[in-house]
């Protein structure tokens, strides 16, 4: 069991030239208290630049929080920067990065890619090591005698996602964190690799979190687990999936549906929220509610004082950070409906 | 294969280009070989007529035909290896002159290269890895300064300090003059005494290219995915720098190669100064006294050490980045 409890992580950023500059705090991820059990599927949806890939590295560990604690089995985590806690940690969660094509070594063959981590955490006997590496190309789907000895430019964007997702296999880790792990692969290809990533997850077990912007995804992954709305850093709407999906709450997360594109015949929209901009406002509120600026419903209170992150009353695992959360049926889905 | 025949067949063809350009552009250049002598002769205290007669008897070798006759002849014995004699040093073969000079240039300048290379390598991924502290820019600041003043500037600057004011290394030559040239150690010993000036001044200059060019290609890398991956399966640290130098050094390869080049073109400044007897001075003093085959031989050296080098580095390349197809 992973607790994430008020978990923040602050970046300075400096501005300007080398005389007159200027020191700038980014709060990329705040207070977000999350629990994901081994088996649990999270989805967590968000735009570009809410913190959604801070979060993910902090739980990966290669990322120290500023703040707030990350406790893993009732052990906390540290920064995870000394080596043996880093190495330790490894082996507990893994983050799945976004490209592809950066993310293997390009000089080194995919055999070579498996072989460190297997040696240096010892997972199996020096001897077994190739039988190992063939058994975690098959599983994410690759046929290990094509691929092991070719060099990573030889291959596809998709089969370099599968030897991703492999890699992050080696060290046998009990946190899956996807980091935007399909968006640089072929839209007729990505269903495959979260079948795939789902079936592995749930054959041993591991908690797996997806990271993206995109609501089909979440959906798809999240099939009987967990999504949580992210926005500025922080979480402004979390609960069961098709909960969060079939009555959204928030304005933010209705927004977001009533952006996705709907396959007619087969849905229907109910009904739509736009925000005041499409694009993030140059302006972070510090006090209030951080959608403010672009909500549609926000009224005074919403400049003053910042909504806390509280549940419904109906659906007690339904949690939602607004003054005027109401639910809304967004999108129906006309199959359902008529059967 | 058929591949490296055929890039071995283009780099022959270009050696001729440049062989029969060097022959034909010499000739353009103003003044004569003549005149040059005969004022030279007169300085040296003989009176006209006699310089004028000298002149006469040495010249006598140079045919006094077309151009193009001329040229024709010369590949001849160009493929014989018979690069003809020095016009100077009356007689000697011009193959044996560059051939006693090559070993120290070759010597001294690829010793510059690796050294200045390894620091380079190392400040820059020193300097990667402080990118955001004040080190990085001292590094940085000094790397650009020392590779922006020029090669004869930094030479006289160091002859200057190490002999003149410290009387730390010798002035010139590349050996003592009691060694005899040869496989002891004691002229071993000279031959490094002597040759650390002019190294160290291919270092200072050198060694701040590689360092800008080491650390702007490590930043890119330390951000590559695949060295968070590394960190995230959490590799030693040893085998993470591995990861990160080797990738860095690759896109550095082809243009270590190809400095081999520039840099006997800078042992001209170089060795003039400290009075070193490489292909550098031999060239400058060709050049000055108007020594066509000398210069030619020169020039014909330079050119296919480049071009070699620049074969060697394409296919060592192919071997050494998987992503390069020979």
């Amino acid at each position: 069991m992973m607790k994430i409890r008020d978990v923040s992580k602050h970046f300075t950023v400096k501005k300007g030239s080398s005389l007159s500059r200027t020191r700038q705090i980014v709060r990329a991820v705040q207070n977000v208290t999350l629990d994901w059990d081994l088996g649990d599927f999270v989805a967590i949806v968000g735009e570009s630049g809410c913190g959604k890939s801070t979060l993910g590295r902090m739980l990966a560990g290669i990322t120290p929080p500023t703040s707030g604690t990350i406790t893993l089995d009732g052990e906390i985590l540290g920064g995870a920067r000394g080596g043996a806690q880093r190495k330790a940690f490894a082996r507990m969660a893994q983050l799945i990065p976004q490209d592809p094509y950066a993310a293997l070594n390009p000089v080194r063959r995919i055999k070579d890619l498996f072989y460190d981590p297997l040696s240096y955490h010892k997972m199996v006997p020096r001897g077994q090591i190739q039988e190992r590496v063939e058994e975690l190309l098959t599983m994410v789907g690759l046929n290990p005698a094509n691929v092991m000895n070719k060099y990573p430019n030889q291959l596809s964007g998709g089969q370099r996602q599968r030897v991703v997702v492999a890699r992050a296999l080696t060290v046998d880790p009990k946190f899956l964190i996807a980091d935007e792990s399909v968006s640089m692969v072929d839209v007729s290809l990505r269903i495959g690799i979260m079948d795939n990533m789902k079936a592995i997850s749930r054959q041993r077990q591991l908690g797996l979190m997806f990271i993206t912007h995109d609501f089909r995804v979440a959906r798809y992954i999240a099939q009987g687990g967990r999504i949580a709305v992210m926005y500025l850093g922080q979480i402004i709407e979390q609960g069961p999936t098709e909960e969060v999906l079939k009555q959204p709450m928030h304005p933010y997360t209705q927004a977001l549906i009533s952006a996705v594109p709907i396959l007619e015949g087969r849905e229907q929209r109910v009904s739509e929220v736009l925000p005041k901009s499409y694009e993030l406002t140059g302006v972070v509120p510090h006090e209030g509610c951080p959608f403010e600026p672009r909500c549609p419903l926000a009224t005074d209170i919403c400049v003053k004082q910042a909504p806390e992150l509280e549940a419904d009353p109906v659906i007690a695992e339904h949690l939602v950070a607004c003054h005027f959360s109401t639910p809304r049926e967004m999108v129906r889905d006309l199959r359902v409906t008529s059967a | 294969m058929t591949k490296l025949l055929r890039r071995l067949g283009i780099s022959v063809l270009m050696i001729f280009l440049v062989a029969a350009l060097t022959f034909f552009l010499i000739r353009l250049m103003p003044g004569n070989p003549y005149e040059v002598m005969y004022h030279q002769l007169l300085m040296k205290g003989m009176s006209q007529q006699q310089a004028m007669d000298q002149v006469r008897s040495i010249m006598n070798a140079i045919p006094n035909q077309p151009v193009l006759i001329q040229f024709v002849e010369w590949l001849g014995q160009l493929l014989h290896g018979n690069m003809g004699t020095s016009i100077q040093e009356t007689g000697v073969p011009v193959t044996e002159l560059v051939l006693n000079a090559l070993p120290w240039t070759l010597v001294t300048v690829s010793l510059g290269l690796v050294i200045s290379f390894f620091i380079g390598i190392l400040l820059g991924v020193w300097s990667a890895s402080r990118r955001n502290s004040w080190v990085s820019g001292l590094i940085d600041n000094v790397g650009s300064i020392a590779h922006a003043i020029p090669a004869y500037v930094t030479a006289v600057a160091l002859l200057y300090l190490f002999n003149v004011v410290w009387h730390v290394f010798p002035s010139s030559g590349a050996y003592g003059i009691m060694e005899t040239p040869g496989l002891n150690i004691p002229f071993l010993l000279s031959f490094l005494y002597h040759i650390v000036l002019p190294v160290g001044t291919y270092v200072l200059t050198g060694f701040g290219s590689w360092e800008l060019a080491m650390k702007s290609t490590t930043i890119t890398v330390i951000n590559d995915d695949f060295m968070m991956a590394a960190r995230l399966r959490g590799l030693p640290r040893e085998k993470q720098m591995r990861y990160l130098g080797w990738n860095s050094i690759l896109p550095l390869f082809t243009s270590f190669m190809l400095s081999l080049g520039a840099m006997f073109g800078g042992s001209v400044f170089i060795e003039g100064t400290y009075a070193f007897p490489g292909i550098g001075n031999l060239f400058a003093t060709a050049i000055n006294s108007r020594d066509y085959p000398v210069i030619q031989g020169c020039f014909l050296l330079t050119t296919t050490t480049i071009i070699v080098a620049n074969v060697i580095a394409d296919f060592a390349y192919s071997k050494l980045d998987p992503r390069i197809q020979a």
